[in-house]
């Protein structure tokens, strides 16, 4: 069964902090992605739709009925929290017959078909406490598959994975969002995750929204310092940092030119050939990666992240050292003034 | 041997010098009590008539008591460990006011609750059912001198089981009296488990109570066995009429009783025996 499911004008208080309101559509096969940072309510909002948290005021609609009022056993919104939620008492086999148990279901096809398509046959016998993350995080993907969620509500997934497993359940998820009838909400702090899986994103600050929109959106304005982050870009100064130091800082005041209204961003940048470059910066780490060097370097009190091509003169490059740089108009992209809402 | 683990082994030789010491108080004075009294003397203790009875009659005793202290203190606790109501301070000081209160006293109390003057006392004997010098009595003080160990137990037991496992149940169909009992009550029973251990160890092991309330137990409803005194009581009375080798020797063989039972519990929850404790891994 695959239906739409809309949040309309949701608000939340929990002690003493408040989320919404909260608007989101979510369509069959649809993947929303939810980041912020910690204590923005991505995990509250999670909930709330998972029916866990009383609602100040708003709706949730599954198609026409809103269900904001039915208790969470009947909502079939399947909520994944932090952690898992495995039962850790329980087999893998009994964790995977739980949602069907609780129907009055005790058929044991499904869960064989499940087990097989998620890779975790050959576990069924075992306890969860046994198994890796990787393979826990695949029985949880495979017994939210088996109680047929109308949605799939996911905190953290990827949560502690190591880089071999990520990739594993990485795969997994794909073919479970190509295949899967049903919307996924997931709150994530893993980029790669995000944009791996999500078709849009919803940026929470402070129990608010700052963001809702596609991809592409997101990398071309973000909203704060966070999404800035979160999109990749190493160098973000926050508005009020630069204006903090403008007046004792030409790089300061040059950045500052090309700032939104929360500040500027931009990836690690080459520095500039030698003899020429505008700013001076003190080089403080020296950091390896695939392209090269990756310099931590520190100017006028902001420290910038330059990436030293593989092979540049000058790769050689060590803590102490001098590196120039200019400030790129075309690199630096301003935080905040191109906020899109939807 | 690094540093690190030089200390850390200095710290244990420690820890094992201050715990043994503890040990040797548990164990040397047990020592002394089952040496005291030959054990063929033992052995013929166990063939006494009044001493099987007053054995067979605690076991009754804390059999019911162990039943009522789950049945009331198990729900109590789980209202303990949820969400906070108002005056829940009030209660827990009155859960753990008979750990703290003599015991002696708390008969006292029950002694004038139930006295045959006194208006609960007068209804009791109305109903059939009189509470002094009957297994009432005993059941009586036995539950409350050992209830706030199973309710303190099943509060930390309950409070100990994950909310997200609790949410998730939900979340995958599961009301909330089918996620209790098949997701909660499974993960606090150990601990729950654990507490009527304590709670059946600290009923047969009372006196003070009983001496009040009921130092000789006559047949009633729920007891038709003979004339009787609680197990703690028949070895209190062998000792003040001077017969101490035969105190030593009930005394030996309750100690016995109780050593050999713990030992059971204990290794049947090891291997997972014991019905939903431990690894309870299939269904």
């Amino acid at each position: 069964m695959t239906s739409n499911w809309a949040v309309e004008g949701l608000s939340v208080s929990q002690g003493g902090f408040s989320l919404g309101p909260i608007d989101l559509t979510l369509r069959p096969g649809e993947t929303l992605a939810v980041i912020g940072r910690s204590g923005s309510g991505k995990t509250t909002l999670l909930r709330a739709i998972a029916g866990f948290l009383p609602t100040d005021a708003g709706r949730i609609r599954r198609d026409d009925e809103d269900v904001g009022r039915l208790p969470p056993e009947r909502r079939r919104a399947v909520y994944v929290p932090a952690g898992l939620g495995l039962f850790p008492d329980r087999t893998v086999r009994a964790n995977l017959a739980f949602p069907r148990h609780v129907r009055g279901d005790t058929e044991g096809a499904a869960i064989r078909v499940a087990a097989e398509r998620f890779g975790i046959s050959e576990f069924l016998d075992r306890s969860p406490r046994t198994l890796s993350e990787g393979q826990r995080e695949r029985v949880a993907v495979a017994r939210a598959t088996l109680a047929e969620p109308s949605i799939l509500l996911w905190d953290e997934p990827l949560g502690a994975l190591d880089v071999e497993s990520r990739g594993d359940l990485l795969e997994a998820l794909g073919e479970l969002r190509r295949t899967a009838r049903f919307p996924v909400l997931l709150v994530t702090h893993d980029s790669a995750l995000g944009f791996s899986l999500a078709d849009r994103f919803l940026v929470l600050d402070g129990g608010r929204a700052t963001f809702s929109g596609s991809a592409e959106r997101l990398v071309e304005s973000p909203s704060d310092s966070f999404v800035g982050r979160f999109v990749g870009y190493a160098n973000v100064f926050e508005r009020e940092t630069l204006e903090a130091l403008a007046a004792g800082s030409a790089l300061s005041r040059e950045l500052l030119a090309l700032s939104g209204s929360a500040g500027v961003g931009a990836a690690p940048f080459p520095p500039a050939p030698a003899g020429s470059g505008a700013h001076s910066a003190t080089i403080e780490r020296v950091i390896p990666n695939p392209d090269g060097h990756r310099l931590v370097a520190r100017s006028e009190g902001l420290a910038v992240v330059l990436q030293m091509p593989r092979g540049a003169q000058g790769s050689r490059a060590k803590a102490g050292d001098t590196v120039r740089f200019d400030v790129d108009a075309e690199r630096w992209h301003p935080l905040g003034s191109g906020t899109v809402r939807s | 041997m690094s540093g690190a683990t030089r200390s850390f082994s200095r710290g244990r030789v420690v820890a094992a010098v201050l715990g043994g010491s503890l040990l040797l108080l548990f164990v040397v004075p047990i020592v002394a009590l089952l040496t005291f009294a030959p054990p063929s003397q033992i052995l013929d203790a166990a063939n006494q008539s009044g001493v099987r009875a007053a054995f067979s009659f605690t076991a009754l005793a804390s059999t019911f008591a162990l039943a009522i202290t789950l049945l009331l203190g198990v729900p109590l606790g789980y209202l303990l460990a949820g969400r906070s109501f108002p005056g829940r301070s009030v209660v827990e000081a009155f859960v753990t006011l008979p750990v703290v209160v003599p015991h002696l006293i708390a008969g006292l109390a029950l002694f004038f609750l139930f006295a045959p003057n006194a208006p609960l006392g007068r209804a009791a004997i109305a109903a059939g059912f009189p509470v002094l010098s009957t297994i009432g009595g005993v059941v009586l003080v036995m539950v409350y001198v050992s209830a706030p160990y199973t309710v303190v137990a099943s509060q930390l037991a309950f409070r100990s089981v994950d909310e997200r496992l609790v949410e998730a149940a939900r979340s995958l169909g599961a009301s909330p009296s089918a996620t209790f009992l098949r997701v909660t009550l499974p993960l606090a029973l150990r601990g729950i488990v654990a507490g009527g251990v304590l709670s059946w160890a600290r009923s047969v092991s009372e006196i003070g109570g009983f001496l009040i309330v009921a130092y000789v137990v006559y047949p009633s409803p729920f007891y038709n066995g003979p004339v009787t005194t609680p197990a703690s009581v028949y070895i209190y009375n062998l000792y003040q009429i001077g017969d101490t080798t035969g105190a030593a020797s009930v005394a030996s063989l309750f100690v016995l009783g109780a050593l050999a039972l713990f030992v059971v519990v204990r290794a049947l929850e090891r291997s997972g025996r014991l019905p939903w404790v431990g690894r309870r891994l299939p269904g």
